[in-house]
């Protein structure tokens, strides 16, 4: 351990529980909490300010669940280290030891805390996603996170129209704007399927947001999406799937 | 704990040794009679006594023993050689055999209680003989009489003219069906019992466990609790236990809707300290089931599925609505719980886990008329008991 305190920010959706991991956290020697939050999305905006080197974070918790949170927080520039706090969670238990990812069962021991927290470790995007593939309530995210400098900002899943592959990144199309990831079209395509829907070798779009399917003079199809100007190119492969899939409604 | 696991590894026991299911199902759908079996598994504390043989005073004994030996008239009668009327034959031996039964019947009415006392072996010997003396008495008598009318000159064509062939063709056929009887007995006395011990203790595997999940996060809330507010953990420890104490109790003794709201309402408090301002339950019961009967821990885990997969998914949390009517001569009850995109799209494996216990314990408490309904309608999540009333 190093000479100057280990920053710890806490999340957990439950006041009380935040309470005591606060006081347990506040009489080790060289830790200090630095934050409190209630929900991963508050913990994501937080980082970039609070800078903790050591996250706690609840697995179960409304909305954005402690695993979705953790695998934002691994595609930060210089991500924290992350101790998942469960009460009782057998599935991503056994998926925790598989990856020696640390985790700490409620309610947490003192020697337990400490010591975990002198192994934090920080955990890859590789280790999250089979642990989250684990997880039984929703192994898919409910946000997509884009790095902003140093910053997360996070995109409602529900809010995006499709994911387009250029030769080196995929960028995001939503209702807010345009965004570059570093993820595959194929990955997403799995996360997210059905209710995202290959539509061209390098076009997922969101089913909800498909409006209609055009043809023109030369007999090529196109999509066009609710609330957007341009036509998306529809491959030949996957015109009777587009087609189907419209019938289906 | 420790009677509950005894019962259990003997259910375990049975279930190896004879097939079970199948004959359970056999078994019930043979034990069908006047009186509702599900009355009888749910809430009885044993069968009415251990003893195999029925009881033979109860007038519903009595008209199966008259059919049935009007039956057996019948297959003599169709059975004769030829000679004499089909009709008079019938008469006769039906005549014959109704006095023989009925008396059999009264024997065994009457000495029931005395056989009882003693080992199986010997009351079967026992049985035997007094139901065999009782004809050969009721033959002697029968010879006598029809001797008697044929010496006075009267027809007595309907009698018997060789006296010791009557006796032993008679002696000879009451033995064989009297054995055949009381093995009848036995086997379905040993078949009922196991019946009903299998279902004793389905009920008891069946019992509503307590969530670890809710466990753990109470513990860690008390262990909070136990620094900040020493007095609220003190009251969280004991709503824990009471808890804890009635999903142990016998599960076949009845409870009243009081005493189950009563339960909801502590499981409410522990989960309130957790939750806080995020939960909200309203409560729409109606004064008339107060003490209506409900198999016992029905609501509570109905509650604890709401709020979990419910309440705690919700950033701002949401409310639970728990209804309760009387409809006919049935209570419905209805726990609601809203469902948005982060609750209600997957069906989690431990809700249905609790539904069908909970949709088991009900049929096997009421059979058909035990039922759970999961309706799902725009934002709300919606699951509905429905059982007959009773006080």
């Amino acid at each position: 351990m190093t000479q100057s305190a280990v920053k710890v920010l806490i999340v957990d959706d439950e006041p009380h529980a935040r309470e005591r991991l606060e006081r347990l956290v506040g009489e080790l020697p060289h830790c200090k909490v630095v934050g409190l939050c209630g929900t991963g999305t508050e913990a994501l905006n937080v980082m970039s300010e609070l800078e903790p080197s050591v996250v706690l974070l609840d697995i179960r918790m409304p909305g954005m669940s402690g695993i979705e949170a953790a695998r934002h927080l691994s595609m930060l520039p210089a991500p924290p280290a992350v101790v998942f706090t469960t009460a009782y969670d057998e599935y991503a238990m056994e998926a925790f030891d598989a990856q020696a990812v640390g985790y700490l069962l409620k309610p947490i021991r003192k020697e337990r805390l400490e010591q975990a927290l002198r192994q934090a470790a920080k955990l890859t995007a590789a280790q999250l996603k089979i642990v989250a593939a684990t997880e039984r309530e929703a192994a898919r995210r409910q946000h997509i996170a884009v790095r902003v400098r140093d910053a997360l900002k996070l995109i409602p899943v529900k809010d995006i129209q499709f994911f387009r592959a250029d030769q080196k990144y995929v960028s995001v199309h939503h209702a807010a704007g345009d965004d570059l990831i570093d993820e595959s079209l194929t990955d997403l395509a799995e996360e997210f399927s059905p209710e995202f829907s290959r539509i061209h070798r390098s076009i997922l779009v969101s089913v909800e947001y498909l409006e209609a399917i055009e043809r023109d003079r030369s007999g090529r199809h196109f999509a066009r999406l609710r609330g957007r100007e341009e036509l998306l190119p529809v491959g030949r492969r996957q015109v009777g799937d587009l087609k189907r899939l419209f019938s289906a409604r | 704990m420790s009677k509950s696991g005894a019962i259990r590894s003997s259910y375990d026991r049975e279930t190896r040794a004879g097939d079970g299911p199948d004959r359970r199902r056999l078994a019930t759908s043979m034990n069908t009679p006047a009186e509702p079996s599900w009355r009888r598994i749910a809430f009885d504390r044993a069968p009415q006594d251990d003893f195999f043989l029925p009881n033979f005073c109860a007038p519903r004994m009595v008209l199966a023993i008259v059919l049935i030996l009007e039956l057996l008239a019948l297959t003599f009668a169709l059975a004769r050689r030829g000679g004499t009327d089909f009709l008079t034959e019938l008469a006769g031996i039906s005549l014959f055999m109704q006095w023989l039964g009925l008396t059999a019947a009264a024997v065994l009415c009457y000495s029931r209680r005395w056989l009882a006392t003693l080992s199986v072996p010997i009351a079967v010997l026992m049985a035997f003989a007094l139901l065999t003396a009782n004809v050969a008495v009721l033959s002697e008598a029968t010879f006598q009489l029809g001797r008697n009318l044929r010496e006075s000159g009267i027809n007595g064509s309907l009698f018997p003219d060789s006296h010791w062939a009557f006796l032993f063709r008679n002696a000879g056929i009451s033995a064989i069906v009297t054995a055949m009887l009381l093995r009848y007995f036995f086997v379905a006395h040993q078949w009922s019992l196991h019946v009903h011990a299998e279902a004793r203790s389905r009920l008891h595997a069946l019992q509503a466990r307590i969530r670890p999940h809710f466990f753990f996060n109470s513990m860690n809330t008390i262990a909070s609790l136990t620094r900040s507010n020493p007095s609220c953990a003190e009251e969280a420890v004991a709503d824990l236990a009471d808890l804890f104490r009635a999903t142990m109790r016998d599960s076949e003794e009845p409870s009243r809707m009081q005493e189950e709201l009563e339960l909801c309402r502590t499981y409410l408090r522990i989960e309130k300290l957790r939750l806080g301002e995020r939960l909200t339950v309203r409560w729409q019961i109606g004064e008339v089931l107060a003490s209506a009967i409900v198999p016992r821990l029905t609501i509570q885990p109905l509650l604890e599925n709401a709020i979990h997969h419910g309440i705690e998914p919700l950033d701002g949390g949401g409310t639970v609505i728990v209804a309760g009517v009387l409809s006919a001569d049935d209570i419905v009850i209805t726990v609601t719980n809203p469902v948005t995109d982060m609750t209600g799209r997957y069906i989690r494996p431990g809700n249905r886990l609790a539904l069908e216990n909970i949709r088991e314990r009900l049929s096997l408490a009421y059979g058909e008329r035990g039922r759970v309904d999961v309706t799902e309608e725009e934002g709300h999540y919606a699951v509905t008991l429905r059982f007959p009333y009773e006080e």
